[in-house]
């Protein structure tokens, strides 16, 4: 009989994790007792991920897959809360509350170099992040909630859109503003006002801001913005019109989770277009105000999912790579 | 008799790997209030996942049942909440009322 190291010409190792694996090799996981195989997905698909430790929504999340921080937000139903959890790609961990209750705000960088800025209701603080504590930095010029943020991977380079403020309310806003590490200043207008639920990503000499809700109707706009570090264009725009979007990535790989009541769909976008691909597992039972973190379109999470507020789903894109269990049937 | 499209279990979503990438690209997968689950009927990878999450399969009336109470209770919740966190306001968001769920077959 042939044997594996005679095909391959290496024998099946035995570790305790994929680490120096390469695509195609099979491999014994003996942590847990199982074959695996290192390969690269086909398609883009949604997995569930961790469970939150303290169920909310609208909360403020920022990282990528595997180290994200999604800090503070709003009890379902309930009163405001600053509770804050680290994500590890697994499993959810309490940490340092955020300073403050803080809704919808602005957020930036990394587990380990983070930003979040204003939120509801409403407010201009603003807090960075350093993987274990929360600091003060610079105001927004405004005190503002509902905002969009480009500043994926980046704590320095950082463009918001400001959603809502006192003086806006629903009918959203045109305003930017920027961030350098340390100072908030007045940044370039959009060409279209939007409040709830847009998204944005990539940074601040790269950014995209897409969909949102304002009042009055017709509300849920498709409308897509590219910014270039100095002034926002227009671009092709969503599929589908929703004013409760969430998503993550960058300027070239953006994920959107087009969420309306009962629907469930997402659109990635490539820089030029936004395509249709797989849908969530969870559709939200009428109203949903998750928080994403990614670092790219291929990449990344939404949590506050579900009926509970507290579940995670993981998007993993075509063309990444990715462990699988090897079953026999 | 008609042909099922679907079919239903209860299963406890425990987080990571409960449906893991490869279930999502091989299944359409759709949760729903009360931990149930629909997936394609007839379908070996279906069936094989609904056994690996120890799900419990559920007939469409009592998958039905199930959200109905889930929903019920969440409607009930809901409409007892203040009318100041049912109104839309500046700096507080409101969840909206939970829709009745009809299950397809």
């Amino acid at each position: 009989m042939t044997t594996y190291k005679e095909i391959q010409g290496t024998a099946v190792q035995s570790l305790a994790s994929n680490t120096g694996t390469i695509e195609g090799q099979i491999w014994y996981d003996n942590a847990n007792n199982v074959f695996k195989l290192e390969t690269v997905t086909s398609s883009g698909a949604w997995s569930t991920g961790g469970t939150l430790n303290t169920a909310r929504l609208v909360a403020n999340g920022f990282g990528t897959q595997t180290a994200a921080v999604y800090a503070a937000g709003q009890n379902p139903g309930g009163p405001a809360s600053n509770a804050t959890e680290e994500y590890n790609g697994t499993s959810w961990t309490s940490v340092n509350n955020y300073p403050t209750s803080a809704t919808a705000g602005g957020t930036a960088g990394t587990l380990t170099a983070g930003l979040v800025a204003g939120g509801g209701g409403v407010i201009s603080t603003a807090n960075e992040y350093d993987g274990t504590s929360w600091a003060g930095t610079g105001s927004l010029p405004t005190a503002a909630d509902n905002i969009g943020s480009c500043g994926t991977d980046t704590q320095t380079n950082v463009i918001m859109t400001i959603g809502r403020t006192p003086a806006s309310g629903n009918a959203g806003t045109t305003t930017s503003v920027t961030y350098n590490g340390s100072v908030f200043a007045g940044g370039p207008a959009t060409n279209t006002a939007r409040m709830f639920g847009m998204v944005s990503g990539g940074t601040g000499t790269a950014g995209i801001v897409y969909g949102g809700f304002v009042d009055p109707s017709p509300n849920a706009m498709t409308n897509t913005e590219e910014y270039n570090g100095s002034s926002w264009s227009n671009v092709n725009s969503l599929n589908r019109a929703s004013g409760l979007n969430t998503g993550f990535g960058t300027q070239t790989n953006a994920i959107a989770q087009v969420n309306t009541p009962g629907y469930k769909g997402t659109e990635q976008y490539d820089g030029t277009c936004w395509t249709n691909v797989a849908d969530m597992s969870q559709a939200d039972n009428g109203s949903n105000y998750s928080a994403a973190a990614g670092s790219t379109g291929s990449a990344g999470f939404i949590s506050s999912r579900g009926p509970g507020f507290n579940s995670t789903e993981e998007w993993l894109g075509a063309g990444s790579a990715t462990t699988q269990t090897l079953t026999t049937t | 008799m008609a042909h099922k499209t679907y079919q239903y279990c209860v299963a406890e979503n425990w987080g990571k790997g409960f449906i893991t990438h490869n279930d999502a690209v091989k299944l359409g997968f759709r949760g729903f209030p009360g931990e149930v689950w629909r997936v394609d009927a007839h379908n070996q990878d279906a069936n094989g996942w609904v056994s690996r999450v120890n799900g419990t399969h559920k007939t469409l009336s009592e998958a039905q049942a199930i959200v109905d109470a889930e929903i019920t209770q969440a409607q009930a919740d809901w409409d007892a909440l203040p009318a100041e966190q049912k109104a839309p306001s500046v700096g507080f968001e409101n969840i909206s009322r939970p829709e009745d769920i009809t299950l397809e077959e």
